[in-house]
């Protein structure tokens, strides 16, 4: 399939959007690379919805510019918006066959009927539906009509690719599979791609780069490996994998790392967390090793583990400690501890990050 | 914004310059109004009063026009010729409602003094209609422009035209029924006047409960509306019960006698029972006989207009309910039944109280049903008068007075609209919702076995006598004079519809005018109907804007508002300039458009709220604008609603007498009011016949739409 290399930038200005009294965007101001894959990533209710609705130009801001490509689209209708949008339920036209729909946007903007049909064709190999162009949308199981969603967006060539949680109404196996797909005919292709999720896993295995949402606003917006590694706040930091998230207090005078103290107990970090006016300790589940007896180190916390389950490639603990409650991945299983017992707790203190409260 | 704008205005032009702006009396296809500048001032177009300096009320419309074009040239900013394009529009929309109502009649006499003898205002004509089409249409262009409603001017030119068409066509003529009412004998305002008959005994006297003296017309009507609302509901009820709840046997039969009602002309009924229990009924005659008791008349009055009313209204509560009853969820049945209480008090406490809006909207629609029935009190009515028939005769009677029919068409509105207000109240902010969301399971318990037996015999004693009924009915049709001389003849349908083939076909009988007139204004305004409803239906449900309430609202008051009401008011205000309609087909195809229109809403909303709303965004953003969208997402899956509101608002338009009869002429007869005159002669057979193709003919009707529009593919088999 022959792809223009015409792909936009998304860039808001400072946008606000207020449905009456509600608000659904607090001034919001962001810009998306050309040719990247980009995650609205956040809770229900957060506004990654409504972002995605604005570039799309089913609303319209209350305040602040909206820009696609170089071009400012604010008041420009969606009709006449080079984007095209993949729905969470898909809607698919249930009165059109396969063909119909994948062809319907050639066709309403006016290209010829046998070119129209040639290049939805092409759009329905691109997602391996050859063969079913005379079908009806309801005689296609959930991820098939899913890939017809796609197509149809992408034979348009649009500057930009929105997709509204495309994978939500799909089978847990099944969503990994379209979501490869997904990303592989982006790269190939090489639109630029807004996506909406409120899944991390889902957004960490696709994006460029995720912005994470909150309370109509963005917390944070950096590769996944950024906000996995170095959450800026309590919230990224559990919303972005999980995370023993913990009080502390920053020992002043050290050089060479941060020392971070914990009910007496005393850690040495990187020294970049210096300057963090209200710290938490960010200890993600498998930087935590445990152990029968202390090592070598003069580092001993203790705890009791309350729980433990097997989950085939891992076991989960939640251990009782001085720190508080300690949630605990262990990929070795080298040894099984057992409900009640006694272990040793060791931390890799290097992956410890600082947050601000 | 530019290419619309040059588009209305380009009409707009055409409409002001080249046509004529007043109805004009030549034919409109001989041009003279065009060309001949000798013809008389109202036959002219502008460029011919242009032409012979006579006129110059046209300057302010045609600078408008000038002003508008110029700027949409030349000027760059679209936001500036947008508030140009609403301020030039109401301007001019406001200029043309003061000229047509105030000072036609006055600029034309201080110019045209010695010109001829016509009498002003004159009534508007296809010039000035289109005038004001471009004219609201490039305001709604503007208010588009403006940023309102998300720039979509198709969209915001629908909302403009249905809310202009609703002013002109519901609320202008309702509030001319105020203004005769408040005007006395010498046609000016009377407030005096108007209460003397809004508080006359005729109206409100009690006298029927302390002695034998009849009861004012609006205790009469509502008694009767209250009476038919209740019996209609449980009947209907027991019936969706029946249908839904027991392994009843004759389902179908049940099914197919609660559809022949509804493509039944109201009045047929009162004929039929007329048949039966009338003075030579034959029940009259067998019980006379049997019992050796004297013939009376006592069908005749309340009686007699209850029994057709609850045989004519019966269907439409079991339609309303049997999907309310349908739709009470199983699981909370079941939830009752595990906590121990049985069928009867299950359906007691949980099924009924659930039931609550669904009740109420069918006691509603009969009571507005009843009240606003006007072909069985006619019929039947004997001295029992109701307000609908009291409206009928102060304007068709002996002594005709618009002053007091406005007054009873204002008590008619007001006990219809307080019926609306008391539902809506006693409704209240509860939640009724019964269906969840999430998959339910399960079966709708069975009744008790005394309340099922019940609910069975009641259905088989109505569903036996509406056979009865309709029996009668194809049968008197082919009698020579019920009661008197009961042998069989065709008589009737040759007279009516005899064909004779001497000089070509010649269509000789009495009843085709009528018939074929039926058919043609029926047949045109069916999909126009359909059009306004399910375009309303589109704007309510799909479209977001400040005033949707009150729009929803206005939308909905002509159902509220009874036919004999409508009738009156159109002949109040299509009478006389400016828009003077009556005598022609057009008020007629008007009045079953607004008639029927909340039907279309209804069901339009009802089927749209069912289509994902995703679906017009997805066409949108795949670069389809919203008309297209409309065409080609829209209107193919919404055909099962197209269907219904075509079969319903032809139904009705065939059907309908009340508001036909006052705007009927003789060039334009429709079929319910030339049976209604034949009735009134005694000429029963005839009637009967006539009703008879009437509803064989709608069943045919019936079918080829359904053949025409076809079925919404959405599963092969």
């Amino acid at each position: 399939m022959y792809v223009k290399k015409l792909n936009g930038t998304v860039r808001f200005e400072n946008v606000v959007k207020k449905f009456g009294n509600f608000t659904a965007l607090k001034q919001m101001s962001l810009t998306i690379n050309p040719g990247e894959l980009v995650t609205l990533l956040g809770p229900s209710g957060c506004g990654k919805t409504t972002t995605l609705r604005l570039v799309a130009g089913l609303e319209a801001p209350t305040q602040g510019k909206i820009f696609i490509g170089d071009k400012e689209v604010t008041h420009l209708s969606a009709t006449h918006r080079n984007v095209s949008m993949v729905f969470q339920s898909y809607a698919l036209f249930p009165h059109m066959t396969i063909l119909e729909n994948v062809s319907y946007g050639l066709d309403v903007a006016g290209v010829a009927k046998v070119e129209a049909i040639e290049k939805a064709r092409e759009g329905l190999a691109l997602v391996g539906l050859i063969g079913m162009e005379k079908r009806l949308p309801s005689e296609l199981s959930g991820g098939q009509q899913q890939r017809v969603a796609v197509a149809r967006a992408i034979v348009l060539e649009p500057e930009v690719l929105l997709l509204d949680e495309p994978l939500s109404n799909l089978d847990a196996k099944l969503r990994r599979v379209v979501r490869e797909e997904i990303r592989q005919i982006q790269q190939k292709l090489g639109f630029t791609a807004l996506y909406v999720t409120h899944d991390q896993e889902e957004a960490m295995a696709v994006s460029d780069q995720i912005i994470v949402m909150k309370d109509t606003e963005i917390v944070q917006q950096g590769t996944p490996r950024d906000l996995y590694d170095h959450p800026n706040s309590e919230f990224i930091a559990n919303f972005i994998g999980d995370a023993n998230v913990i009080d502390c207090e920053i020992v002043k005078g050290e050089q060479q790392y941060t020392s971070v103290m914990i009910n007496k107990i005393k850690l040495e970090i990187d020294p970049k967390y210096k300057n963090i006016a209200n710290p938490k300790l960010v200890i993600r589940p498998q930087d935590v090793a445990l152990s029968n007896k202390p090592n070598d180190k003069n580092l001993h916390i203790q705890g009791v583990v309350q729980y433990v389950a097997y989950l085939g490639s891992h076991l989960e603990y939640s251990i009782d400690t001085e720190m508080g409650e300690i949630f605990v991945i262990d990929r070795e299983m080298k040894t099984f501890f057992k409900r009640s017992s006694h272990v040793f707790l060791d931390f890799n203190l290097k992956n410890l990050a600082l947050v601000n409260h | 914004m530019r290419r619309t704008g040059y588009f209305w205005l380009l009409i707009g032009m055409v409409a002001l310059f080249l046509l004529p702006w007043y109805a004009i009396e030549t034919s409109f296809w001989n041009f003279s109004w065009l060309f001949g500048s000798k013809s008389s001032f109202q036959n002219k177009s502008t460029f011919l009063h242009i032409y012979n300096n006579s006129s110059v009320i046209y300057a302010p419309l045609i600078a408008a026009l000038l002003i508008a074009t110029f700027f949409t040239w030349r000027l760059k900013n679209d936001v500036s010729l947008a508030k140009l394009y609403v301020g030039i529009s109401i301007f001019s929309i406001g200029y043309i409602i003061i000229q047509a109502f105030f000072l036609d009649g006055f600029i034309h006499l201080a110019i045209d003094q010695n010109s001829d003898g016509f009498k002003y205002p004159l009534g508007l004509g296809i010039g000035g209609f289109l005038t004001c089409v471009s004219f609201l249409f490039l305001l709604t262009t503007g208010v588009s422009g403006l940023g309102k409603g998300r720039g979509d001017a198709f969209i915001i030119g629908i909302i403009g035209a249905i809310l202009a068409l609703v002013l002109v066509f519901v609320f202008y003529p309702v509030s001319q029924i105020l203004v005769q009412a408040f005007t006395g004998e010498e046609q000016r305002l009377d407030i005096g006047h108007f209460f003397n008959n809004f508080l006359g005994k005729d109206i409100w006297s009690l006298a029927c409960l302390t002695s034998s003296n009849y009861c004012g017309v609006a205790f009469n009507s509502l008694f009767l509306a209250v009476m038919t609302g209740l019996g209609t509901t449980i009947l209907g009820l027991a019936f969706a019960l029946v249908i839904t709840r027991t392994n009843f046997r004759g389902k179908k039969i049940l099914h197919i006698l609660t559809v022949v009602p509804i493509i039944t002309p109201p009045f047929v009924i009162g004929l039929a029972l007329i048949l039966l229990f009338g003075r030579t009924g034959i029940i009259t005659d067998f019980v006379a006989d049997t019992l050796d008791i004297s013939k009376t008349r006592w069908v005749y009055g309340f009686t007699g207009v209850y029994i057709a009313q609850l045989l004519s209204f019966t269907p439409i509560a079991f339609l309303v309910l049997v999907g309310v009853v349908e739709g009470i969820s199983p699981s909370m049945e079941e939830a009752s039944q595990t906590l121990n209480a049985n069928a009867w008090t299950t359906f007691k406490k949980v099924s009924l109280p659930l039931m609550r809006p669904g009740l109420a909207n069918a006691f509603l629609i009969g009571f507005i049903e009843s009240i606003a029935d006007f072909g069985n009190p006619l019929i039947l009515g004997g001295n029992f008068s109701v307000l609908s028939t009291d409206i009928y005769y102060s304007i068709i009677g002996s002594s005709t007075s618009t002053s007091k029919a406005g007054t009873l068409a204002i008590v008619l509105l007001c006990l219809t609209l307080s019926a609306f207000v008391i539902q809506r109240a006693w409704l209240g902010k509860k939640s009724y919702s019964t269906i969840t969301g999430k998959g339910d399971s399960g079966k709708n318990i069975e009744l008790s076995p005394k309340f099922s037996i019940a609910c069975q015999s009641i259905t088989v004693i109505w569903a036996t006598f509406t056979f009865v009924v309709y029996s009668m009915i194809l049968f008197g049709s082919f009698v020579k004079l019920w009661g008197y001389d009961n042998s069989f003849t065709m008589d009737h349908y040759t007279r009516s519809f005899a064909i004779s083939f001497e000089n070509g076909i010649n269509f000789v009988g009495v009843a085709w005018d009528s018939y074929f007139t039926t058919l043609i204004i029926s047949g045109i305004a069916a999909p126009l109907t359909a059009i306004v409803g399910l375009a309303t239906a589109y704007i309510l449900v799909r479209q977001r804007f400040a005033f949707k309430n009150s729009f929803e609202f206005m939308t909905m008051l002509s159902f509220a508002i009874p036919g004999t009401v409508i009738g009156v008011s159109y002949i109040m205000a299509f009478n006389t300039p400016p828009i003077e309609l009556t005598g022609t087909a057009i008020i007629l195809i008007v009045v079953f458009i607004f008639r029927n229109m909340p039907v279309g809403v209804r069901g339009g909303i009802a089927a749209m709220s069912q289509l994902d709303k995703s679906l017009d965004e997805a066409s949108i953003t795949l670069g389809a604008n919203s008309f297209t969208t409309v065409r080609r997402v829209i209107l193919p899956l919404l055909k099962p609603a197209i269907l219904a509101a075509l079969v319903y608002s032809f139904v009705r338009a065939i059907t309908s007498v009340s508001a036909v009869i006052f705007l009927v002429s003789a060039e334009h007869n429709m079929a319910t009011s030339f049976i209604v005159g034949r009735v009134e002669n005694g000429e029963f057979g005839i009637g009967i016949a006539y009703s008879t193709v009437l509803i064989f003919t709608m069943l045919a009707v019936i079918l080829l739409m359904q053949l025409l529009i076809g079925k919404r593919r959405l599963r092969s088999k």
